[in-house]
């Protein structure tokens, strides 16, 4: 009863509807930026995933592509570290001969990433799709080095110590039949 | 010390004597007036009110800066989020924009590296729509060469983009790593041959469509 009756001495007062018309005026702008802050465009959560993928996969192609006979056995270590899934059984099984293998070729291979991306990303999956331009430089038992360019595709599978690749191989020229001039 | 002694308590006893009105105010607008409206406005009312007039101004402008400030912060906020957006990588985050720029691009590609020797100008006329910038000048200087060597060999290109990966996208700029198969016959002889290639283009959005405007071969 009280607070209808003093209704019009509130709307008369000059002082009053003033400050209750800017109150007004302020709620209205902040419902307005109140929108416009919730709708403005989030960074994305899978950006880092997607950076951390991505370096990861440089690296561990680098790994694989960097292998000295005077050091086999590190080389072939950081290899095992870099890769899981079928790729890191392959490596397991066939590696006491191909150790030999190298230590009797006497070859250095290093190598450097020209550029990389990925094509695919999956995160519930925990997997991703890389591509890799490498300059790979090999080295024989006193000849000259020789360097190419190879294209590489892999896939990383994400375990509890991070990115690694799962599998790895050369992006294969068209048909197999046909001569294969340097691209 | 005399002077001090009674100096000190008397400010205290000045604010009491406001500070109470001001209390017994706010009691009478929270709980004592729905209870006892006539007590109230006989015994309140005169003095009080344009205290509670001055009181109920502060409370609607300290509401109103503090709505306001909050707005104004949110505001702020948004640009700064806005803005970060509009820099910030969407490669492969993105889904769908990464996917329109990996067809545009292996389309581009497709189209610019494909050529028959009997109609090479319609290679290079469909070429000037797919390049910009400093990769017209490019293609124009290698496209030279094909013009010239083609119709003798009776060459046929067909070029096929085999992977595409975008490495980096923002609003109209892209950087994509290609791989495309290339196959070489020579109408004359028959013979075919087959060639992998491997650079990365710098792409452009043009009117919806994106566009090539460097190709880097990594030949350094």
């Amino acid at each position: 009863m009280a607070s209808r009756a003093r209704r019009p001495g509130w709307t008369r007062d000059p002082l009053l509807a003033t400050g209750g018309a800017m109150l007004a005026a302020a709620i209205v702008f902040f419902a307005v930026s109140g929108w416009v802050w919730l709708s403005a465009p989030r960074l994305s959560a899978v950006s880092p995933v997607r950076d951390d993928a991505l370096r990861a996969g440089e690296q561990a192609v680098l790994n694989f592509n960097t292998l000295s006979y005077r050091r086999v056995g590190e080389d072939l270590n950081l290899w095992a570290q870099s890769s899981t899934g079928a790729l890191h059984r392959q490596i397991t099984t066939g590696r006491a001969a191909f150790e030999q293998q190298i230590r009797q070729a006497q070859t250095v291979t290093t190598a450097t990433i020209l550029d990389a991306a990925l094509t695919s990303l999956n995160i519930r999956a925990g997997t991703a799709h890389i591509i890799v331009a490498l300059q790979l430089t090999v080295k024989p038992a006193g000849g000259t080095a020789v360097t190419k360019q190879s294209r590489l595709a892999g896939e990383l599978t994400r375990t509890t110590a991070g990115w690694k690749l799962s599998q790895l191989g050369q992006v294969p020229v068209q048909a197999a039949a046909g001569k294969t001039p340097a691209g | 010390m005399a002077a001090t002694a009674e100096v000190g308590p008397q400010p205290r006893g000045d604010q009491r004597p406001e500070a109470d009105p001001e209390a017994e105010a706010g009691q009478q607008s929270d709980v004592a007036e729905p209870e006892a409206g006539h007590d109230a406005a006989d015994a309140g009312e005169i003095p009080s009110r344009p205290r509670r007039r001055l009181i109920a101004a502060a409370l609607l402008g300290a509401a109103t800066v503090i709505v306001g400030s909050v707005g104004v912060w949110a505001m702020v906020a948004a640009h700064g989020l806005r803005t970060a957006a509009a820099d910030a990588n969407t490669a492969v985050t993105d889904r769908a924009a990464t996917r329109t720029v990996s067809r545009d691009i292996a389309h581009a590609v497709n189209t610019i590296f494909s050529y028959s020797y009997a109609d090479t100008a319609r290679t290079r006329a469909a070429a000037q729509r797919l390049l910009t910038g400093a990769a017209i000048r490019q293609y124009n200087q290698l496209f030279a060469l094909v013009e010239q060597q083609a119709p003798k060999q009776k060459l046929i290109v067909t070029t096929k983009v085999t992977s595409v990966g975008v490495e980096f996208l923002t609003g109209a700029r892209a950087r994509v790593l290609v791989f495309a198969n290339q196959q070489d016959t020579r109408a004359g002889t028959g013979q075919t041959s087959y060639g992998g290639a491997m650079f990365a283009v710098t792409a452009l959005s043009e009117h919806g469509r994106w566009v090539i405007a460097n190709i880097d071969t990594f030949t350094r």
